[in-house]
């Protein structure tokens, strides 16, 4: 089973938590704020390897989290 | 006598919920009567009637909560539904507040130093938290 740190409440099974997305990283090279938001909502990077995550405790604290995880691996590093 | 009739049951809790700067929480001077569970750095849950007041943030939020049902448990009772319906570890230290899935509910357990708990769930949840854990209870009774 996958297990899932949490910085509230400690590790917990995958089934306490909710995905929310890849932590959104927009390009520096980006300046216009309209192509900004956009590259922002809409352009995925859909990384294979380490990737920044949003997470979500719904069984626990109820609290929204940043994870690394390795997405080849399904590993969580920290 | 039916099972659900000799174990604890769950009743719904008269509280207030806060929202604020963790630091200004920290430096709360709760009220004598209250019983306060900090669900997160940043929010705090208080059983009791007097309304509390976090003087360092004046930009909490704090509301009337009446959305946690609870229950106490004896040692015994808590270490029967640990065993049967939790699939995580407790905490070693006590008092903690540990949070997650119990019998597949979302719950909490505000565990104390005598081995004593305090069960709290979403009240939308307490009956079906209630009947999975019954048998469990009973057996301690």
């Amino acid at each position: 089973m996958l297990w899932i740190e949490c910085p509230n409440c400690g590790s917990r099974p995958f089934e306490e938590y909710r995905y929310g997305s890849v932590f959104p990283v927009t390009p520096d090279s980006i300046t216009d704020p309209d192509a900004r938001n956009i590259d922002h909502a809409w352009m995925q990077d859909n990384i294979q390897g380490v990737t920044q995550e949003r997470w979500f405790h719904e069984s626990g604290c109820r609290r929204w989290f940043t994870a690394t995880r390795d997405t080849t691996t399904d590993v969580f590093l920290d | 006598m039916p099972a659900t009739e000799i174990v604890p049951t769950l009743e719904i809790l008269r509280g207030w919920r806060i929202i604020a700067d963790p630091t200004a929480l920290d430096s709360v001077t709760w009220p004598v009567t209250a019983h306060v569970v900090r669900i997160s750095p940043d929010d705090v849950y208080v059983i009791g009637s007097v309304e509390p007041a976090v003087p360092a943030d004046p930009y909490a939020i704090i509301t009337p909560e009446l959305g946690f049902a609870g229950v106490g448990l004896s040692p015994a009772e808590v270490a029967a539904v640990a065993q049967e319906h939790i699939e995580w570890p407790l905490p070693f230290m006590r008092p903690a507040l540990a949070q997650g899935q119990i019998a597949g509910v979302p719950a909490k357990l505000e565990l104390h130093v005598d081995g004593s708990a305090l069960l709290l769930v979403a009240c939308a949840a307490r009956h079906e938290l209630q009947a999975r854990i019954a048998r469990t209870l009973a057996g301690c009774a």
